[in-house]
C-alpha cells in the first residue's frame, strides 16, 4: 500500500497540503472517538496477560472466530488489528484492546457504536475471567505487571523513546476525540482554542487517583505521567497556544522533533539522532522522505491536541462507559459552533503561556480544585459544560426519541454540578470514605 | 442425481440418530423469536415501508454496523444472516429469529444470546423499534402484520386455507417462542428424554406463559400462543398418545409424521408444491417423478409443530418468548431436567399416573390458567416448583462453572423468583395491567 503513496522529495508544502486535505464542507463535519482502557481479572482484580487461559488473546480469537471481526493486520503471526464494519480494534503495547470508532455526523451514533463494543467486550471477556475498567490507570498494578508485546514496532519505540514512554504507553489509558474542520482558518482556530482549554477538560475528566491499591496524590495520574514525559513530544509548545497559530507553524514544530523510525516494505528502520527536517533535506541511508514517513513521525508527537487530516483531542482520562460519550460531547459542543470559540477565547483571554503550563500541572494534581489567576477550575468547568450543552441543544441532532446530543453531558453534569468534583477526586473521597479502601468497589463502579 | 433405492422408515430413524453423541459432548442451544413493534405504539413493524422504520432497514444496519453477513436471499428477502456460528433467520411476518450456536455450557449460551439481544435492542432503538420479549404481538391483529411472500410460505398458507384453520394464521403470524435444542447419547436415551419432556411440557409451558396481552387488551388466556397451537390442526400440533408413553420408540415419531400431508419439496433451490399426499404415500410412490429423500423428510418435519420434535437433536418448543433476562432460564430448565438421570426421575415421578386424555386437558387448561391449571388435583404451580428444584440441583451437580465460580443454576434464578411468588410472566403482567400498566410499561418491561 505505502508504495503507491511514495512521493520522493516531498516538500513542506506537501505536508501542509496533507493537513488541509481533510477540509470538508460544514454539513459533512464528523466526530469519532478512540478509547483505551485497562483490564482486570475477575478473580482478584490483577492485570491479565496477553497469552494464557485468562489472556486478552482469548478474547481477540473469539472476536475473530465468532463475532464477525476480520483481521486486517498481524504482528508475529497474531491478530493485531481487527475491523468490523467501520469499527477498528487494535492491540496496545500491553495487549489491551483499543477501540477506534468510526466518525459520525451525530453523537447518538458515536455512543451507539461504543455501547455495542462495550457490551460485546464485556460478555466475551467474562467468559475468560476478564473485565474492563473505565479508568485511566489500573488501580492495583505496577508497570512491571503489564505485559509487553514484543513487536518490532514497540521494541523500537521503547529503545528510542526510553522508559518514560514505556510507562506512559503501558500504564495510562485515555479517550481521544477526532473531529474535522471546514477551512484552513477554521482548523487553526479550533486547534489553538482547544489546546488552550484542554487543561480544563483534563481536570473535569480526571479519573486516575488510585494506583497500587491506594490514593496516589493526583486526580489524574495519567496526566501527571504525560506532563512529566519528554517535553517536546508531550507538552504543547507556545506556537500551539497562541492566537497566531497556523498549520505552517505546526509543521515547523513537528519537523524539529527527533525521528523514531520509518517503514520500508513493512519493515521498521530506526532513524536515530535525526529530526524530520534533516531527513527531509538529506534522506537517510538512501531513503528519501515520503508522506507516509511524515504520518508515522506525527504519531510520535503526543501533545494534548494533534493535527493529522483531522484534529485529535487527547488529554482526557479513560472513563466508565456511561461517562465516555461526555468527552466527544464537550469537544463537539465547543468546537462545532462558533459561540464555543468565542467562549474559549474570552475565558482564556488573559492567560499567558506560563499560566497555562502551570495550570496543566495543577489540574493533574488537584483536578477541579486547581486555580488559575485566582479562579477555581471548577467554576470554569461549569461554564464549559453549560456552553457545550447549550451549543449541542442548538445543533439539534435528535435521536429516535427526540433527544438532542446534550443528553451525553448529563452524567458529567452530575460530577461537575452536584459532586463538584472530577471522577478522580470523587473516587479518591469514596476510597477514603464509604469504600473503605476497597479496590473491588472501585472496579465495580468503573466496569464496562 | 437418481435415487433408485426407496427410503425406508429405518432410513428415517437412522438419520435422526446421526446426531447422537457421547455424554461428554452433549450441547444445548436456543432459538428465540420475538415480536418487533414500534416503540411508541406497540404496533407490528412491517418488513418494508415508505420511511426508514422497517425491518429491511434494521437488517441493513445489522450488516453495516455489527458485522452480520447476508447468507441467503429468497424472493428478494434476506432470509438468513450469519456471524460466526450465530444465525438470524427471517420469520413469516418479517421478524428475526435468533438461532444460537449449541454450547457445552449455559454460560457461553447466555453470553452469545445476551450479545445478540443487546445488539438487536440497541440497533432497534435507532429506528424507534422495540424487540419485545413477549409470546405474541401485543396490539396488531393478524391482518395488520406483514406477510413475507416467500414461495414456501405461500404454499404453507395455501395448505392451511384449505385446511380451514384461522388459528393457524394467528399462531403463525403473531406468536413468538423460545426453542431449546438438546442432544442424546443414543436411541434409548433419546426415546426416554423425548417422552418425558413431552409429559412435562405443559408444566414448562405454564411456567413461561407470556402471551396474555393481545389486541391491546388483557386476554383470558395466560398463553394465547399455546392455545392457538393446540387449535390449529390436530396432527401437526398435538402429540399423539404414543409420545407420552413409557413405551415410546423413535419409530412412533416417524410413523406419526409419515401420515401428515406434505406441503412442498425442494429441488435445485425451487419449492415444488406437493398436494394431497402424506409423506408415507410419497415415500411409496414418489411425486411427479421425484422420489423421497432425507432432505425432504427434514423439510416435512419443519411443518410438524409438536411441543417436542426430533430432528438430529431434540427440539423443545412449548415456551413463550420471555424478556431477555428470563430467556436463558428456558434453556436452564430443560438442560437441568434432560442432562441428568435425577431430572428424568423427577419428570417420571411428577407425571406418574397421568393418562393421555387428562394430559390433553391439562395442556388446554395450562394455556388458559397458567400455573393454576390442575391435573390429578395438583396445580401446575406446585409441579413447577418441583421441576425447578430438580433442575437447580442437577445443574449444580453438572458443575460447569464460570470464571466467578458460579454453576449453571444461576440462570434459573429469574424464573425461580417469579414462580416462588406463584407468578408466571403472564400473571405478573395481568396483575400490573389491572393496576394501570398499559403498552409503554409492558414494552419497557419486556424490551431487549
Amino acid at each position: 500500500m505505502q508504495n503507491t503513496e511514495h512521493i520522493e522529495n516531498i516538500s513542506n508544502d506537501d505536508l501542509i497540503r496533507y493537513h488541509l486535505s481533510g477540509i470538508r464542507p460544514r454539513r459533512e463535519l464528523k466526530v469519532g472517538i478512540e478509547v483505551e482502557k485497562p483490564a482486570a481479572l475477575l478473580s482478584d482484580g490483577s492485570v491479565p496477560q496477553f497469552r494464557g487461559k485468562h489472556g486478552y488473546q482469548q478474547v481477540i480469537d473469539y472476536f475473530v472466530e465468532q463475532m464477525g471481526w476480520r483481521v486486517i493486520k498481524k504482528v508475529n503471526g497474531h491478530p493485531y488489528m481487527l475491523q468490523r464494519g467501520d469499527t477498528v480494534l487494535s492491540l496496545e503495547v500491553s495487549g489491551l484492546i483499543e477501540f477506534a470508532g468510526s466518525p459520525h455526523s451525530n453523537l447518538h451514533d458515536v455512543a451507539l457504536e461504543l455501547d455495542l463494543h462495550r457490551h460485546e467486550l464485556r460478555e466475551v471477556s467474562h467468559k475468560y475471567g476478564i473485565r474492563w475498567l473505565g479508568l485511566a490507570v489500573h488501580p492495583l498494578s505496577h508497570q512491571r505487571d503489564h505485559d509487553f508485546i514484543k513487536s518490532e514496532r514497540y521494541t523500537m519505540m521503547q529503545e528510542v523513546q526510553g522508559n518514560k514512554w514505556s510507562e506512559w504507553s503501558q500504564v495510562t489509558n485515555s479517550i481521544q476525540v477526532n473531529f474535522d474542520y471546514s477551512s484552513k482558518k477554521n482548523l487553526e482556530q479550533k486547534f489553538h482554542l482547544l489546546t488552550r482549554i484542554a487543561p480544563i477538560l483534563t481536570a473535569m475528566f480526571a479519573n486516575s487517583a488510585i494506583t497500587l491499591g491506594k490514593p496516589n496524590g493526583y486526580a489524574s495520574l495519567r496526566g501527571k505521567i504525560t506532563t512529566e514525559s519528554d517535553g517536546a513530544r508531550y507538552t504543547p509548545p507556545p506556537e500551539f497556544f497562541y492566537r497566531n497559530f497556523t498549520v505552517e507553524r505546526f509543521v515547523e514544530y513537528v519537523l524539529d522533533l527527533p525521528m523514531v523510525f520509518i517503514m520500508r516494505d513493512e519493515k521498521h528502520i530506526a532513524v536515530p539522532q535525526r529530526t524530520f527536517r534533516q531527513f527531509l533535506k538529506k534522506g537517510y541511508r538512501g531513503h528519501g522522505a515520503t508522506l507516509e514517513d511524515y504520518k508515522t513521525h506525527i504519531s510520535f508527537l503526543y501533545a494534548d491536541v494533534r493535527l493529522k487530516h483531522y484534529i485529535e483531542y487527547r488529554s482526557a482520562d479513560s472513563l466508565p462507559p456511561a461517562l465516555t460519550p461526555a468527552v466527544p460531547a464537550v469537544v463537539k459542543g465547543l468546537m462545532y459552533d462558533s459561540s464555543g470559540w468565542k467562549f474559549i477565547d474570552e475565558l482564556t483571554k488573559y492567560w499567558t503561556y506560563e499560566d497555562y503550563l502551570q495550570l496543566r500541572k495543577d489540574t493533574v494534581k488537584h483536578g477541579l480544585q486547581a486555580e488559575i489567576r485566582g479562579t477555581k477550575v471548577l467554576q470554569l468547568a461549569k461554564d464549559v459544560v453549560n456552553q457545550a450543552s447549550e451549543n449541542l441543544r442548538c445543533i439539534a441532532r435528535h435521536d429516535a426519541e427526540g433527544r438532542d446530543e446534550s443528553i451525553y453531558l448529563d452524567p458529567l453534569k452530575e460530577f461537575v454540578f452536584i459532586h463538584e468534583k472530577s471522577p478522580g477526586e470523587w473516587t479518591h473521597d469514596r476510597w477514603r470514605g464509604e469504600w473503605h479502601g476497597s479496590a473491588a468497589k472501585l472496579i465495580d463502579w468503573a466496569e464496562y | 442425481m437418481s435415487h433408485t433405492k426407496k427410503l425406508s422408515i429405518e432410513d428415517l430413524t437412522n438419520w435422526h440418530l446421526t446426531g447422537t453423541r457421547p455424554h461428554a459432548r452433549l450441547v444445548t442451544g436456543i432459538e428465540v423469536e420475538q415480536p418487533l413493534v414500534f416503540s411508541e405504539s406497540g404496533r407490528a413493524v412491517p418488513f418494508y415501508s415508505d420511511d426508514e422504520r422497517n425491518i429491511d432497514t434494521l437488517i441493513k444496519l445489522l450488516i453495516k454496523r455489527c458485522g452480520w453477513k447476508l447468507e441467503k436471499r429468497d424472493a428478494g428477502y434476506p432470509v438468513l444472516l450469519s456471524r460466526g456460528e450465530t444465525l438470524l433467520t427471517l420469520e413469516v411476518w418479517g421478524g428475526l429469529e435468533i438461532v444460537g450456536k449449541p454450547h457445552r455450557n449455559l454460560h457461553d449460551l447466555t453470553a452469545e444470546y445476551a450479545i445478540v439481544a443487546h445488539e438487536l435492542g440497541t440497533v432497534g432503538r435507532l429506528l424507534g423499534i422495540t424487540f419485545a420479549g413477549l409470546g405474541i404481538q401485543p396490539i396488531s391483529t393478524t391482518d395488520q402484520t406483514y406477510h413475507v411472500d416467500r414461495p414456501r410460505w405461500l404454499l404453507m398458507i395455501d395448505h392451511f386455507k384449505h385446511a380451514g384453520s384461522s388459528t393457524f394464521t394467528d399462531w403463525n403470524r403473531r406468536c413468538a417462542a423460545i426453542q431449546v435444542n438438546i442432544d442424546s447419547t443414543g436411541k434409548k436415551n433419546l426415546e426416554k428424554k423425548f417422552y418425558l419432556l413431552n409429559r412435562i411440557a405443559p408444566v414448562i409451558a405454564a411456567m413461561f406463559a407470556n402471551s396474555n396481552v393481545q389486541h391491546g387488551k388483557l386476554s383470558s388466556h395466560a398463553s394465547n400462543r399455546y392455545r392457538y397451537m393446540q387449535a390449529a390442526e390436530e396432527a401437526r400440533f398435538n402429540p399423539p398418545a404414543s409420545f407420552i408413553s413409557p413405551d415410546f420408540r423413535l419409530e412412533d415419531h416417524a410413523e406419526h409424521a409419515l401420515d401428515i400431508p406434505m406441503i412442498f419439496i425442494e429441488r435445485r433451490g425451487k419449492s415444488i408444491p406437493v398436494k394431497n399426499k402424506t409423506f408415507r404415500e410419497y415415500m411409496k410412490g414418489g411425486y411427479h417423478g421425484h422420489t423421497a429423500r432425507i432432505a425432504d423428510w427434514e423439510k416435512h418435519l419443519g411443518f410438524v409443530w409438536q411441543d417436542v420434535r426430533i430432528k438430529q437433536w431434540i427440539e423443545f418448543r412449548p415456551i413463550d418468548t420471555v424478556p431477555p433476562g428470563l430467556a436463558p432460564a428456558a434453556a436452564a430448565v430443560i438442560k437441568g431436567l434432560a442432562y441428568d438421570h435425577r431430572g428424568w426421575d423427577c419428570m417420571e415421578q411428577l407425571t406418574t399416573g397421568w393418562h393421555y386424555r387428562e394430559w390433553r386437558q391439562f395442556r388446554l387448561d395450562v394455556a388458559k390458567k397458567g400455573l393454576a391449571a390442575e391435573i390429578h388435583g395438583v396445580t401446575a404451580g406446585a409441579l413447577a416448583k418441583q421441576v425447578l428444584k430438580s433442575a437447580a440441583a442437577n445443574l449444580a451437580r453438572l458443575d460447569h462453572k464460570n470464571p466467578l465460580g458460579q454453576d449453571e443454576s444461576i440462570y434459573l434464578e429469574p424464573i425461580e423468583q417469579l414462580i416462588a411468588k406463584d407468578h408466571t410472566p403472564a400473571s405478573f403482567i395481568a396483575e400490573r395491567w389491572r393496576a394501570g400498566w398499559r403498552m409503554p410499561e409492558l414494552l419497557k418491561w419486556s424490551s431487549y
